[in-house]
């Protein structure tokens, strides 16, 4: 990671680590939905064909 | 040497500054391989064709060599009509420049750079359309690492935001007090409760006010190094644009809006106030025109075709959120909403209270409407004739302005809660005071109501 000594603003140990956190949980969610979107097309493409 | 403007003192990698009466940009020796990925990777050429981003064009440096030491690049941006602030913008307003600053974050990224700070300084507007001014912001994205501007995005936009849209829009006036951003806490704090059951509000405030709280002083942890992956970063901005876009604030009544709708104008009077705004207007042929306490800029409106550019102003925020939305909907490209007090107009903040400059500095027009607003100055604000007039002929040459008899019923309604020490509120008493600056060039009366307009130009 760069330099924080070097950054124009100072970008708060609190906030670096909170998008840490919260980036998880979004793209973990994101991913979730995807997959279960995925999961449930298959079903519904089945039960279109019948 | 002519020194750096004080609102951008803080970024060495490209400075403003004022030169022979034009603006331009100082782009660093240090800034340069940023730059040249900007111009490179054709982002500039995206964002500025889509009027995300201020056009600018090179200037030869040779002028400024002499000046200013490890220049690489000189900047002539275009200018922006009228520059206002956040705590000058309607909640319309504030959510479009919050979306802008994801928007471009996004499409930087796209290009592998990223916005180095996400000061709400950054955006102005033209019209109701906000347009990125700080071509310096852009830096080539650093792999693996969270946003350095993510904290100060919260504290300039989410913040300001979630208090316009969970308690009063007067809130934003709260940005003044704070030259980077509301703290977090304070957000935290004055959100109601049941905020913290919201995800998306518990996430990227609640939860990130305690977070700095407890890590931000904490310097071993200062020194960890902590990573975050481009898609769980393009992620996290797109989480907060989704829930952004799903704000509004619930309330669009106030004791002003409707108020042309509502108040005892009749049909006569209302189009003999419209004649009279139409003849001054055609008569004077402002460029740039205040209209002052506008409501939801009916008369604006009614400008807008015969101005070039006009500044709609009025102390509640409601109603500048108003004309925001009907600006948007109707697509009109030349009227500034902006909310601001005339008896308390916008001071200047930050160093030297010039980072952001007051209104009365800004304030330089070709003329003034100043319709149903006197009264409201002399009775509601106390504020005598003659100094409402010193200061109406320091902006603009040319004035019109409504004389609203005593005996009128939105006087008396001002008078219903307050002592009557107004004895020199008189029609008399008001030309005397103001011939002082000016001479009436022409009178007119709606019929019945003892309402008078007169257009004033000021002494040469």
């Amino acid at each position: 990671m760069k330099d924080l000594i070097t950054l124009y603003i100072d970008p708060g140990t609190g906030s670096l680590l909170v998008q840490v956190i919260v980036g998880g949980i979004v793209a973990g969610s994101l991913f979730f939905k995807k997959t279960l979107g995925s999961f449930l097309n298959i079903f519904k493409r089945k039960s279109d064909k019948s | 040497m002519t020194p750096a403007n004080p609102s951008s003192f803080k970024d060495p990698d490209g400075s403003i500054i004022y030169k022979d009466g034009s603006l331009f940009r100082l782009i660093s020796q240090t800034y340069k391989g940023h730059y040249n990925t900007l111009i490179t990777s054709g982002l500039y050429k995206e964002l500025s064709e889509a009027h995300m981003l201020i056009n600018h064009e090179e200037v030869d440096p040779i002028n400024f060599n002499t000046e200013y030491k490890n220049i690489y690049k000189v900047l002539k941006p275009q200018l922006i009509p009228f520059i206002s602030y956040p705590y000058e913008w309607s909640f319309m307003q504030l959510k479009a420049a919050a979306l802008l600053t994801l928007d471009i974050q996004l499409k930087a990224l796209e290009k592998n750079m990223w916005l180095k700070d996400a000061n709400c300084s950054n955006i102005q507007f033209i019209g109701v359309d906000p347009i990125f001014i700080d071509t310096s912001s852009f830096e080539n994205y650093s792999e693996n690492s969270p946003w350095p501007a993510y904290g100060q995005f919260c504290r300039h936009f989410l913040g300001p935001l979630l208090l316009f849209a969970y308690k009063k829009p007067e809130l934003s006036n709260l940005s003044i007090a704070y030259s980077d951003g509301i703290p977090l806490n304070i957000v935290s704090y004055s959100l109601p409760s049941r905020t913290k059951l919201n995800f998306f509000i518990f996430l990227h405030i609640h939860y990130h006010a305690t977070l700095e709280m407890k890590f931000n002083r904490d310097v071993s942890f200062r020194k960890k190094k902590l990573m975050l992956s481009k898609s769980r970063l393009i992620a996290l901005i797109t989480h907060l644009k989704s829930g952004i876009q799903k704000l509004d604030i619930k309330i669009d009544k106030s004791e002003w809006s409707d108020y042309y709708k509502t108040f005892s104008y009749s049909n006569e009077n209302y189009s003999q106030k419209q004649k009279a705004v139409l003849s001054f207007i055609e008569s004077a042929h402002p460029n740039i025109l205040l209209d002052m306490g506008c409501n939801e800029g009916e008369f604006s409106l009614l400008c807008s075709q015969k101005v070039k550019y006009i500044i709609a102003t009025d102390s509640d925020a409601v109603v500048v959120n108003n004309l925001a939305k009907k600006l948007s909907h109707l697509k009109i490209k030349n009227i500034l909403p902006l909310a601001v007090n005339m008896a308390h107009p916008t001071p200047g903040i930050g160093l030297f209270n010039k980072e952001h400059t007051s209104f009365i500095e800004r304030a330089s027009f070709d003329a003034i409407l100043a319709l149903a607003l006197i009264h409201h100055l002399a009775i509601g604000h106390n504020i005598p004739f003659e100094l409402i007039a010193e200061q109406f002929a320091a902006w603009a040459p040319q004035l019109l302005i409504e004389f609203v008899p005593k005996e009128d019923s939105q006087v008396q309604k001002l008078l219903i809660t307050k002592k009557d020490i107004y004895s020199l509120y008189t029609q008399e008493h008001f030309l005397r005071s103001f011939n002082f600056f000016y001479r009436i060039k022409e009178q007119y009366p709606l019929d019945n109501s003892g309402r008078i307009l007169f257009w004033m130009e000021t002494h040469a």
